[in-house]
């Protein structure tokens, strides 16, 4: 895990590329959250660049013994979620995004935990499923980006990371 | 392009599935290296002057916004030589399929009255405009371009149109944008459907059709070869080319492509600098408009302002569509969720100014008294207005608060704690407008 309070104290001195490593941490997960709620890759990451934005513009404001500065993040970026969706009159299922918002949020999972993840996913067959877990969920990357590297449609990767993460499932259960 | 939807149903399975990609995203190793040009581009915008802040970006008209995002990996100039050559896109978000190829839309719109912020207003009584949700009401900007008279015009105009994009999208956006990506390991190349901005039909021919630039967005005349195949519709039916002719106010489908291919000494997926680039035009449909050309205007559209229900608040209507805001203040208390907490919004013009505590009369005419940590409102007129026009916030701008509270909770004190986010509403009727309150 970073030192989050380092990089805000640091920020706050002046030193803005220290922001740099919030984003690199936080990214990944705050766009498929905005992807999740929005249906489409494109504008979760439009949103999530706005989240990080707003949050940087506000971050003088920011204080470690109130909040932790990725549930604040998250926070900004559904609401960003809600006025989007609002904006292209698309329905607004407050609850579920609410919800989704809180269970995202894992604040308290142990190592133990993740290093059976990381075990789990090296595991899995074929070995191209761990690729693109790895690809997706720590890479960033879009199954638009994967579909590119395998030469296939992202209909295709869409399968293949349903697979994967049955398989997955099934292993961490 | 929207991406395969990845599963998910409704209630219980998503929370589960939701849940357990949180634990894979947290379960990436430290030393795993991130999306760079994501990173790039959130650092590059934040080292940018401040008054290119969250309201100058929502003044790009959005489908054009949306449009830009999906070639940002391309060269500045490309992104820029891509936007000044666009139509405006068929928007990413894939609504309720419109059956068949038309059914006329309908919009039934109330007469003007005047809205407690002065401005005219009318009630949308019923639409079929294709989507799964439409605003409320619609309030005229102050500097709109547009009488209230001709405000049900412009709404049944625009219903049409977007009655078309979503047609377009649903009938070529799958079939375009299927496997449409990669071409090899170097080049690239994009494929899509869009749908221009109203026009005219200056001159037509079997072998091509010029259409007019009639509009702000498109002032040059554009020359498109016809296909064998393009459709010619009107009525929401398939016609005969013999039934256009130069005059008749149109919309044109496009295929839309581009091809990048980088460098030759580029090596590697992450090349910026592309030696050659191209993009292309290929017509799919010309698309009869039933309506005045005036009607279907962009800045006729951009005079109005939607109102829908305010989140949280169902009695309440708040601003959204074309408008924009400056925030005043931001809250970053953690919000406790095991009280189900929820986020709810509140807008609403000024009534009272007392230091950190100011009160708002919202639509429905309730008064919200809401409490912040500080002068939020001084402090902008003060330290900020000059970065914005000189404007000033007073009695009667127009305010939205967004607040933390109980779902079943429904107070009209909105306490410091509560408070999340204050933004000052803007009225933009064009792009490059100076900023003006609301």
């Amino acid at each position: 895990m970073i030192d989050e309070q380092k990089h805000i104290t640091q920020i706050l001195n002046g030193d803005t590329n220290a922001y740099r490593g919030l984003v690199e941490r936080y990214q990944t997960g705050l766009i498929i959250h905005c992807e999740n709620i929005l249906k489409n890759r494109h504008d979760g990451e439009d949103v999530a660049q706005e989240a990080f934005i707003k949050a940087y513009k506000n971050l003088n404001n920011f204080s470690k013994d109130k909040a932790q500065f990725s549930t604040w993040l998250y926070r900004i970026a559904t609401n960003l979620c809600i006025d989007l969706l609002r904006k292209n009159k698309r329905q607004v299922h407050i609850k579920d995004i609410e919800e989704r918002l809180e269970v995202v949020q894992l604040n308290h999972i142990q190592e133990e935990e993740i290093q059976h993840i990381r075990k789990v996913i090296q595991e899995l067959e074929p070995p191209k499923y761990a690729e693109i877990i790895k690809a997706y969920f720590w890479e960033g990357k879009s199954y638009q980006e994967i579909a590119k590297k395998y030469e296939t449609s992202t209909n295709t990767i869409g399968t293949w990371m349903s697979r994967a993460k049955v398989q997955l499932k099934g292993k961490l259960s | 392009m929207d991406e395969p939807c990845k599963g998910a149903v409704e209630g219980e399975i998503i929370m589960k599935d939701s849940q357990f990609e949180a634990k894979l995203v947290a379960a990436k190793p430290v030393n795993y290296a991130s999306n760079a040009e994501f990173t790039d581009t959130v650092m590059d915008s934040i080292q940018s002057s401040e008054i290119l802040s969250s309201w100058v970006r929502k003044m790009s008209v959005n489908k054009k916004e949306t449009f830009i995002m999906k070639f940002k990996h391309l060269p500045r100039i490309a992104i820029i030589a891509i936007a000044l050559g666009a139509l405006v896109v068929v928007s990413t978000g894939a609504y309720a399929a419109y059956q068949l190829l038309w059914q006329k839309p309908e919009a039934s719109v109330s007469k003007p009255t005047t809205s407690q912020s002065g401005r005219k207003e009318v009630s949308l009584l019923f639409s079929q405009c294709g989507t799964q949700y439409s605003p409320e009401r619609y309030e005229l900007k102050r500097d709109a371009t547009i009488t209230a008279d001709q405000i049900e015009n412009v709404v049944k105009a625009q219903c049409e149109l977007q009655t078309i994009n979503e047609w377009a999208e649903t009938t070529y956006g799958g079939k375009l944008s299927d496997g449409s990506y990669s071409l090899d390991s170097k080049s690239q190349a994009m494929r899509h459907p869009g749908v221009s901005l109203a026009t005219h039909i200056k001159s037509i021919s079997e072998s091509s059709i010029t259409f007019s630039g009639q509009s702000k967005y498109n002032t040059q005349d554009t020359t498109l070869d016809v296909p064998k195949n393009m459709r010619y519709i009107a009525n929401g039916t398939d016609v005969t080319s013999t039934q256009f002719k130069p005059g008749d106010t149109v919309v044109y489908v496009t295929s839309q492509g581009t091809r990048q291919t980088p460098k030759e000494d580029c090596t590697t997926d992450a090349c910026r600098e592309f030696g050659e680039y191209f993009t292309t035009h290929a017509l799919i449909a010309v698309i009869k408009l039933n309506r005045p050309f005036d009607d279907y205007d962009q800045s006729a559209w951009q005079s109005l302002t939607e109102l829908s229900v305010c989140q949280g608040n169902k009695e309440d209507l708040c601003l959204g569509g074309y408008s924009g805001s400056i925030d005043l203040y931001m809250n970053t208390k953690s919000q406790d969720f095991k009280e189900k907490i929820i986020s709810k919004e509140i807008q609403g013009v000024i009534t009272e100014l007392n230091g950190k505590n100011f009160k708002i009369k919202s639509s429905s005419r309730s008064i919200y008294t809401v409490t912040t940590p500080s002068d939020i409102v001084s402090y902008f007129n003060n330290n900020k207005s000059a970065d914005y026009n000189n404007q000033k916030i007073k009695i009667g701008s127009t305010l939205s608060v967004r607040y933390n509270e109980k779902e079943t909770e429904h107070t009209k004190t909105i306490d410091v704690d509560k408070v999340f986010w204050v933004t000052v509403k803007l009225e933009i009727v064009k792009k490059g407008d100076p900023v003006k309150l609301y």
